[in-house]
């Protein structure tokens, strides 16, 4: 029971640590502009930290994630004129995306491996177009305008108070997939990302899991898209496209795939890249694709291994000097 | 009947295209066991290419083919470079990792072709030999689909012998069905899938070219075009050439018929029957079945 309590406890603190006190000293620092960027930022943390429950626990990486994003996205953005609070509107979001890939995984359940990266592609490029040629859908323009809505009964369209709205939401998504992270299920998609066989063998049911991962991963991006579309004022179909399905997989390689944290670093760096890339030249794609391209060939663990490099430095560090003084 | 025809040879000519692509993407994919997303951008380099070369202008059939052939060339040898700079690097990683290594390289490569030609698109004129139609039983048909058609077939053929009666093709296959064995029987399996990338990218490059007439050219048609010739490739069966003709042909005819008689549903087409094949046949019309957990 104490243990229980120590990790709950445990992983609450690395939470807020990892997210509430950076958000603090930026809400603090930055400029209103700074602040866009930085909410952008945290959705895109919130879209990745999803994507990752396949890309790096179950390893079963879907191309069209995009389209449960785009999906949270569209789902706000119809209901603009129902004047609904934000509590309704991003559980309504993270159902219509729930649901949506409910549909999908069970479809694609009996793919495995590359094939079902391809699928998942295929379907989220169905989906793309339905939207696309959609007239109701608002086709190629979109939905528009989306305003930001209440929390609490509170107004939330200031820059400011709309970041802390975001922050307040990947605190309590950290916190759930912290928890799933190390829980027995975490654990048995590891093992199934590692092993299929052996994890068959064992009698766990890995269909299941599967479909349970999937549909996580796309409910979480179905939270962030409703986000963004508030933050952006609307829904576009370019929310659903292949290329943010790419670029929301490199950011989870970017980072680190297989580390907790890995995802949110990803998004960091990679939506700032862009952010000044874009103020820089015309070619942002040019110069992405080329750090990406850099990282992929160089540094396939991602950020991550930035970090594991300097932790173990440093502990070698101290684990010296604590032999001189045992010598002295 | 005239109409079934218009849709048949509308339909035919747009799966050479696809077919020629899609062939060369299925053979990187024996070799390399991953799908190749820089594939795209061949495909619009080679279009740019002649565009380029004739500056847009009709010219005879003679200087168009050689145009086109040039410019199959010239991406084969950038397909060639890719290999050596990404794909060589990566061999033995995780095929997600090469998979997403290629997508970086297509951001690059689509990065590249926007800075030299702008975003805007460009057009090529038809070819003037080839700009009229011709009348088939009662059906008007377009010169160009019946060329297209025609290309096509002779590059089919051309495969086919390739693949079964040449050393390159047996040295290919060796090292697609077992790399390390190949190697250990002395067959230079590091040139060999070098090889393999020069002639997919020549076949996407000649693709390409060939699409240059009928569509503007802009940056994105790299993305267009890959993830219809991902589809033919997962339909035909991961890795099958004869799977990728097949597909090709389902595909083209499908959609021919489609934007013959229900006009409006005509993007759907591809998709639908790719939903429909794969919730049926989840390893393709022509793929083995996994012996995978799951």
């Amino acid at each position: 029971m104490t243990v229980t309590r120590a990790a709950w406890l445990r992983q609450a603190v690395e939470v807020c640590l990892v997210v509430l006190l950076p958000a603090a000293i930026i809400s603090a620092i930055a400029t209103d502009l700074g602040i866009y960027v930085w909410t952008t930022v945290v959705i895109y943390i919130i879209f990745a930290m999803g994507t990752n429950v396949l890309v790096g626990w179950s390893g079963a990486t879907s191309f069209g994630q995009a389209a449960y994003f785009g999906t949270g996205a569209y789902a706000v953005a119809l209901l603009r004129e129902r004047e609904l609070p934000n509590e309704v509107l991003l559980v309504l979001a993270v159902l219509a995306s729930a649901v949506v890939a409910l549909t999908l995984g069970i479809l694609t359940l009996r793919a495995v491996g590359l094939r079902f990266g391809i699928i998942t592609l295929v379907f989220g490029q169905l989906i793309y177009l339905v939207v696309f040629r959609n007239d109701g859908l608002g086709s190629e323009t979109g939905l528009y305008p989306v305003a930001r809505s209440t929390v609490l009964g509170q107004d939330v369209s200031d820059q400011r108070t709309f970041f802390w709205v975001v922050v307040s939401v990947l605190t309590i998504v950290a916190f759930v997939l912290r928890r799933m992270y190390q829980s027995s299920f975490g654990l048995t998609l590891a093992a199934m990302r590692d092993d299929p066989l052996r994890t068959v063998a064992l009698g766990l049911p890995i269909r299941w899991l599967r479909l349970i991962s999937f549909v996580l991963a796309g409910a979480v991006a179905g939270l962030a898209g409703g986000l963004f579309a508030q933050q952006q004022g609307s829904a576009s179909p370019s929310m659903l496209s292949f290329a943010l399905s790419g670029h929301i997989i490199l950011i989870c390689l970017l980072g680190g795939r297989f580390r907790f944290w890995g995802a949110a670093a990803g998004a960091i760096v990679f939506t700032w890249a862009e952010y000044h890339l874009r103020s820089l030249t015309d070619a942002t794609d040019l110069y992405l694709g080329a750090l990406l391209l850099v990282i992929v060939i160089a540094m396939p663990d991602g950020l991550a291994k930035l970090w594991d490099l300097t932790t173990v430095a440093l502990r070698s560090r101290s684990r010296t000097s604590d032999r001189d003084e045992v010598s002295v | 009947m005239d109409q079934l025809i218009e849709a048949v040879v509308s339909g035919l000519a747009l799966a050479a295209p696809l077919f020629l692509g899609a062939s060369g993407l299925a053979m990187i994919f024996g070799v390399m066991h991953t799908f190749d997303f820089s594939y795209g951008a061949l495909f619009m380099y080679g279009a740019y290419l002649v565009v380029t070369i004739l500056d847009g202008e009709a010219v005879g059939v003679l200087v168009f083919g050689a145009a086109v052939i040039g410019a199959a060339l010239v991406v084969g040898a950038v397909a060639g470079f890719n290999e050596w700079l990404v794909f060589r690097r990566l061999a033995g990683r995780e095929h997600i990792t090469t998979m997403l290594g290629s997508f970086a390289l297509l951001l690059v490569l689509t990065g590249i072709a926007a800075t030299i030609w702008g975003p805007a698109g460009r057009t090529q004129a038809q070819t003037r030999q080839l700009d009229g139609s011709v009348t088939i039983g009662g059906a008007q048909v377009a010169t160009y689909d019946l060329a297209l058609i025609g290309v096509g077939a002779v590059v089919g053929v051309g495969m086919y012998v390739l693949m079964t009666r040449t050393r390159f093709g047996l040295e290919m296959r060796a090292v697609a069905h077992d790399r390390s064995t190949a190697s250990a029987l002395g067959v230079r399996s590091t040139a060999v899938g070098a090889g393999v990338f020069v002639v997919g990218g020549m076949l996407a490059g000649l693709a390409g070219g060939l699409s240059a007439p009928l569509y503007a050219i802009t940056p994105e048609l790299a993305a267009a075009f890959i993830l219809q010739s991902f589809i033919v490739v997962v339909i035909g069966g991961l890795g099958s050439i004869p799977g990728a003709v097949v597909a090709s042909l389902l595909l083209g005819t499908v959609n021919g018929f489609l934007v013959v008689f229900l006009p409006e549903f005509s993007d759907f087409g591809i998709y639908a029957v790719t939903a429909l094949v794969l919730l049926v046949r989840p390893q393709g019309l022509f793929g083995l079945s996994e012996k995978v957990a799951a």
